[in-house]
């Protein structure tokens, strides 16, 4: 089935054409962001295909910020995830749910050590400051500094300076939790 | 020509006005051969981009081909749209934003467009919101009521319209927010934390009258003593809102985007606001209506929405100036509320307590034309405290 113009009616101003143009031109970027705040493939292009139907639903009245208005979407829906992730990991932990199933699932060493370095990371994204470790997961995903500040409706001059502090904060935050 | 290694250190050790650290973040802007080279300069950059690299996708993990994911997308969502589209304007936890867009509907069907044709553009009431007043009601009333009519979706989702003038912008201080916003915006100087401002454009939610459907909606929805006018039908009616400053302490996610899809999808979690205090002020909005206009019968319709019976709406609305008061429903159960003496004005102040969770307040008053929404965790003494330090 092919979308038609009138259905996607991005407020006058793309055909479908377009659409799926905008879609296909974002779509791996989008999903990159999504996924590394939430580390599973069904959930990240979950998140991704959101993105898009929000822009197909609701596309946003200017045009000159399209990659900027996606990202941020991606990223915003991507930290409600983790936040909610967080949550239910903490509910399970204290059920002891989660312990028996780590248990039971046996995975090479340098997986494990994967998993673990990708949980204690986003452990540290959550309990940052939202634009800090927005900015971070937006640079490491392969933004420029131009992107980053549509994203985050900052000045572009000003990401260098942002994106250093966060790393400061990034890493005593890290130290911190690593250290117990 | 790219930045040099000094000129990197300059600009992470230097003061942000200082012109060279200026001229080397504008280089740095346009320049991503640089910007792939600042972590190296970055005190802690190297060892955050160790950590976070490891979030990225394996071999395994990467995203499905763009084809793929199109043909997904229009299986998952396009199709299912028009299924799924009431299932989505009537969800639970979005229902009472629907019955406040439907609510602004009604008032300004009724209050705008009744004799607009026979006495042109002349508006001979002003009225202004002075206070507020509090109406306690059962929100599953409310879906139910509203659950009873198969029209009022129809007329939500393709008669109503809603436009914004111009973006929700984040400013960097407040003299920024009240030169965006036109007023003077006021903060209580015992709030902690680093602040945010949010200027939310003011706004114009416009309908184009179809008579036969509105008056079927009221009767679906068993408003008694309600009648609209056959003036009204095939006219636009329209309700501008004003625009209004946010101001956000502690752990909030105000990004625009956030605030623009706030209460829009059913699907997706709400931020959590938990630790977070903010101040929401704009002017006092103003709504034009002709003279002669029952405003107590109309007020009563509103009540009726709400869950009232007939009779308990004709004796609440007897009792409220609705010329000058804005009356709020909020949820019978788990919140209490009480007037109180706040910067110098009466106020209102609504606690929320859940079992087992800390209590909200909200805290709201009028004073100079400006209407004032402290909202945030605490207790009643907090919520004053912060209030009465505004300055």
């Amino acid at each position: 089935m092919t979308v038609t113009a009138e259905k996607i009616n991005l407020k006058g101003q793309e055909t479908s054409r377009d659409f799926e143009q905008i879609f296909k031109e974002y779509w791996s970027r989008i999903y990159e962001v999504a996924f590394r705040l939430v580390g599973d493939q069904d959930e990240a292009q979950d998140l991704a295909l959101e993105t898009f139907w929000r822009f197909h639903r609701n596309p946003p009245a200017k045009r000159d910020n399209l990659s900027g208005w996606l990202y941020r979407v991606a990223v915003n829906l991507g930290f409600n995830a983790l936040r909610d992730k967080k949550r239910r990991y903490s509910y399970e932990n204290q059920a002891g749910t989660n312990e028996i199933e780590q248990r039971s699932i046996p995975q090479p060493e340098q997986e494990v050590i994967l998993a673990e370095e990708r949980q204690a990371v986003r452990g540290v994204l959550i309990e940052m400051k939202p634009r800090s470790a927005k900015l971070l997961v937006l640079r490491y995903s392969g933004l420029t500094y131009a992107e980053i500040a549509g994203a985050l409706n900052i000045n572009p001059s000003s990401v260098g300076k942002l994106l250093a502090r966060a790393h400061d904060e990034f890493k005593v935050l890290y130290s911190q939790i690593q250290g117990g | 020509m790219h930045l040099s290694e000094n000129e990197f250190k300059i600009y992470f050790a230097g003061d942000e006005s200082d012109p060279e650290v200026i001229r080397i973040g504008n280089h740095l802007a346009e320049c991503s051969f640089c910007q792939d080279r600042a972590d190296e300069y970055s005190p802690s950059g190297v060892e955050a981009k160790q950590h976070l690299d490891a979030l990225a996708p394996g071999i395994s993990e990467g995203a499905r081909s763009e084809n793929l994911a199109y043909a997904s997308f229009q299986q998952q969502y396009v199709n299912k749209e028009r299924n799924n589209m009431f299932d989505r304007l009537f969800a639970r936890k979005y229902h009472l934003a629907w019955v406040a867009v439907g609510v602004v509907a009604l008032l300004a069907i009724a209050m705008l467009f009744p004799q607009v044709r026979a006495i042109g553009s002349s508006f001979l009431g002003l009225f202004r919101v002075e206070q507020f007043t509090i109406v306690q009601v059962d929100p599953e009333n409310i879906e139910q009521q509203l659950g009873s009519s198969s029209n009022f979706e129809y007329l939500l989702a393709e008669d109503v319209h809603f436009e914004e003038f111009g973006e929700i912008l984040e400013t960097a201080s407040k003299e920024e927010a009240s030169r965006q916003a036109g007023f003077q915006v006021r903060l209580p100087a015992e709030a902690n934390g680093e602040v945010q401002y949010v200027v939310q454009p003011g706004a114009r939610v416009s309908m184009l009258v179809d008579l036969p459907k509105v008056q079927a909606v009221v009767d679906e929805l068993g408003i008694a003593d309600f009648e609209l006018p056959a003036i009204l039908d095939g006219a636009e009616v329209s309700l501008e809102l004003p625009v209004a400053v946010a101001a956000a302490y502690g752990i909030c996610d105000v990004s625009p985007e956030v605030l623009r899809e706030e209460g829009y999808d059913p699907d997706t979690p709400m931020p959590d606001f938990s630790e977070c205090v903010t101040l929401t002020q704009f002017p006092s909005p103003e709504i034009n209506a002709p003279p002669g206009l029952d405003i107590a019968g109309i007020g009563a319709a509103f009540l009726q929405v709400l869950g009232m019976t007939p009779e308990e709406a004709a004796q609440f609305s007897q009792s409220v100036d609705w010329t000058t008061t804005l009356v709020i429903p909020i949820p019978r159960y788990g919140t209490e509320y009480q007037e109180v003496f706040v910067d110098g004005v009466t106020g209102t102040l609504i606690m929320q307590s859940q079992r087992s969770e800390l209590p909200n307040y909200l805290l709201i008053w009028i004073k100079d034309g400006i209407v004032y929404a402290l909202a945030g965790p605490g207790d009643a003494q907090t919520a004053l405290a912060l209030a009465n330090s505004i300055e």
